[in-house]
């Protein structure tokens, strides 16, 4: 959020820093998956080992630009999750699409 | 009656505004740009509005980008960041439509009478450019979900082409009750919708289904709560193109002006005489053109008898205003030519008990029957029954012409549409069926797609209600509550800082998400000066990190890698490369430096304590081996069984971050 506003870097900085998170696609199947085809977005996940079937954390966060220009900022954290990792996944694309929807209504 | 912000026409609007009328007004927007948005201040003024146990009426909100070339371009409404502040009446609610095309501003509390509100809308930034922008308003009346009946309980209904429902052999067995959106069959089997036709071409070919997309008037809906007015449709033609103008201008022919027609060319600008007069000569193509213009689309026939009828239990030969007969009507067109209200009957009188004497439906939809002849999509035409009701977007082709598929557009003869409610033509004429208006279900032309533009023929336009705007924070619960784990969730538009989020209080591993923090460090203690991202440094054998890294991958097939820190920074932005963080975080300081970075931001709900390797020890329980390299290291973790239900070293204290999102 703060970054986007550009209170932590100069413009630059900032553009470069999100430009770079545009390119992010290790883990396409979390938020950028319940988001419109072609939709930008910055993305920044974290992903932990998992132990005894629990993974403690399974985490994506992003910076989606909207249709109006606009920007919608989505920090999701799944802990001591069970279940597989496209269950997990799923749960994290399920966030995108709802927030999607009430940002573009 | 509605005015359709007809700013340029504002002055001549209000001097001939008859006294009867409701008297929409909405001002010219004040626009505010700023660095979250552009937002656009208009007052919104009507009167005899309402909100009861029933329903309540409401203003379609449109904006237009005002600039020196025509067509003016639409407009859309952004999704969050509205206001409403009631002047005088009822506070006030918005709620945009999908896409944002248009916003309904809708009472939210019980009332009956004038409104007053200042509204604020946030535009779509790139819609508005560098441009003014104009608003257009038209009043709305909101019909409720719920069944209805179709057909007329007067068995003489059938010969002017009321429904029915069927019987085995084709014959009525009653009235056809709609309660759901579902497909209709049609035809004379038993419980199927059926009709009888002396005229297919004017009266329906008999044929089905109705197709589920078809709107049927269960669901909810909003309709103009009159026809299209004169100082309305001038107020389109004066936004359209050249050649669009000269395809939807209605006032070219012989006997307009001897009909009622006040609209003319005063220079370059459209002007409406007689602007809340109903516009007549409104041809079926001109509807469209409106409709989509304004963001709405044409009503079905059956949404006409839903938005007459409501739920009421029909009478014989009933009319929209719920009685049998016009004995006690008061809303005429008078010898001025003007639509109004005679005697002592005023709109604010309106009420259940005297919804006959003002024309008034079941829902308060004005003139359903007389004034002017509504154009419905029809059922009883496979062009008709193409329709799914799709929403206008505010953009005609360059003739002015609609640009939904599923409209059937065409020219005048084309089929799919037809005509309801009857209509006046025009002074000393006698009342006969359908002149100056019909019973609900008399459907005598409710599938005659004809008829050149006329002195009885209008149009209304109505819009499917938005779905409520989605409550986020009781999906995220639900999301969460079925995630398999704790999950963490904070939404913030960064504009208007509206914000939802869910379990957004705790403690979350961040992971590899504290890399962000990293790389912000290293790019301000570069702004400061105190690193060169132009520096190279190679990476070795012992720089190799567990975890996921490609540039391990590459020092153990390819030896050292040379790189500039900004390339490492890169990497671990792109694919959150382990090697490539631990090294950046090497050369800013470590993770002290990064916590006083944090500090000073005022960033305090992220820990950023650890570099990889150490994370990964303390993961696994082992020290890092000395002298270190990557295989020692994942050889000591392999010995390593951890405890099953041992509390993990993450929650003892690492990368956290508190109040996720809005940090």
């Amino acid at each position: 959020m703060r970054l986007h506003r550009g209170e932590l870097l100069t413009g630059e900085n900032t553009a470069w820093v999100i430009g770079e998170m545009r390119e992010m696609h290790a883990r396409d199947t979390r938020l950028r998956a319940g988001l419109p085809p072609g939709t930008a977005a910055a993305l920044r996940p974290g992903t932990s080992g998992e132990t005894d079937g629990v993974r403690a954390a399974h985490n994506d966060n992003a910076i989606v630009t909207l249709p109006d220009g606009s920007h919608l900022v989505i920090a999701a954290f799944l802990k001591g999750s069970k279940g597989t990792d496209a269950d997990r996944d799923a749960v994290l694309a399920r966030v995108a699409r709802v927030a999607y929807a009430w940002a573009t209504r | 009656m509605p005015k359709l912000l007809p700013c340029l026409l504002a002055a001549s609007a209000l001097a001939a505004g008859p006294a009867h009328a409701s008297e929409l007004h909405v001002s010219i927007p004040k626009l505010d740009r700023t660095a979250e948005g552009i937002y656009a201040s208009v007052q919104v003024e009507w009167k005899n509005g309402w909100r009861n146990g029933r329903n309540y009426d409401a203003v379609w909100l449109l904006f237009k980008a005002s600039g020196a070339e025509r067509p003016w371009p639409h407009v859309r409404i952004a999704g969050t960041g509205h206001s409403v502040a009631a002047v005088a009446g009822p506070p006030g609610g918005v709620a945009v439509a999908d896409g944002g095309v248009g916003a309904f501003l809708l009472p939210t509390a019980d009332h009956r009478g004038p409104v007053k509100w200042d509204v604020r809308l946030r535009l779509n930034a790139r819609d508005v450019g560098t441009d003014e922008v104009r608003a257009f308003g038209l009043e709305m009346v909101y019909v409720p979900e719920g069944a209805f009946l179709l057909g007329d309980p007067d068995p003489a209904g059938v010969d002017y082409n009321a429904v029915y429902r069927s019987d085995a052999r084709g014959e009525p067995d009653g009235l056809y009750r709609v309660d759901s959106e579902d497909a209709i069959a049609v035809g004379p089997r038993r419980g199927a919708l059926f009709y009888k036709t002396k005229n297919p071409q004017f009266e329906g070919d008999r044929l089905g289904p109705i197709p589920a997309a078809f709107p049927k008037g269960v669901a909810p809906f909003y309709t103009m709560k009159y026809e299209i007015t004169q100082g309305e449709y001038a107020a389109f033609l004066n936004t359209l193109g050249d050649h669009a103008t000269a395809h939807r201008a209605i006032h070219g022919g012989h006997l307009y002006t001897a009909s009622r027609g006040t609209i003319r060319l005063d220079g370059s600008t459209y002007v409406a005489g007689a602007p809340a007069r109903p516009a007549n000569f409104i041809g079926w193509d001109d509807g469209l053109g409106f409709a989509d213009w304004a963001g709405l689309r044409p009503m079905t026939e059956l949404e006409f008898t839903k938005a007459a009828r409501g739920t009421a239990m029909p009478l014989p030969h009933d009319f929209p205003w719920g009685t049998a007969s016009a004995d006690r009507l008061a809303r005429v067109i008078g010898d001025d030519d003007d639509l109004v209200t005679t005697g002592a009957a005023d709109e604010s009188t309106l009420s259940d008990a005297t919804r006959d004497v003002l024309g008034a439906s079941f829902y308060w939809v004005m003139d359903l029957a007389g004034s002017v002849w509504e154009k419905v999509i029809t059922f009883g035409h496979p062009r008709g029954r193409a329709f799914r009701g799709t929403h206008g977007d505010g953009h005609l082709t360059d003739r002015g012409n609609a640009t939904n598929d599923d409209w059937p557009l065409g020219d005048d003869d084309a089929g799919g549409y037809g005509y309801r409610g009857g209509g006046y033509y025009e002074r000393g004429m006698k009342p006969r069926e359908y002149v100056p208006y019909s019973p609900t279900e008399w459907r005598r032309y409710g599938s005659w797609g004809g008829g050149p533009r006329s002195i009885a023929y209008g149009f209304r336009a109505v819009r499917t209600a938005p779905q409520p705007r989605p409550d986020l924070a009781n999906e995220l619960r639900q999301i969460a509550a079925a995630s398999g784990g704790t999950l963490g969730v904070r939404v913030v538009h960064a504009e208007t800082r509206a914000a939802a989020g869910v379990n957004d209080d705790d403690w979350y591993p961040m992971m590899s998400a504290y890399k962000l923090p990293i790389a912000i460090h290293a790019l301000r203690q570069a702004e400061a000066g105190r690193l060169n991202l132009a520096k190279t440094v190679t990476l070795g054998t012992d720089d190799r990190r567990p975890g996921f890294s490609p540039l391990a991958r590459l020092i153990e097939k390819d030896g050292p890698q040379t790189m500039t820190l900004r390339d490492l920074l890169s990497a671990i932005l792109r694919v959150s490369d382990n090697t490539a963080s631990d090294r950046v975080l090497r050369e800013i300081g470590g993770p002290p430096a990064v916590a006083a970075t944090l500090r000073e931001l005022r960033i305090d709900g992220v820990d950023v304590s650890r570099s990889e390797l150490q994370f990964a020890a303390d993961y696994y329980g082992v020290k890092i081996p000395a002298p270190y390299s990557l295989e020692r290291f994942m050889d000591s973790t392999a010995r390593v069984r951890r405890p099953a239900g041992a509390a993990p070293p993450w929650r003892a204290a690492h990368r956290r971050e508190h109040g996720v999102g809005d940090r």
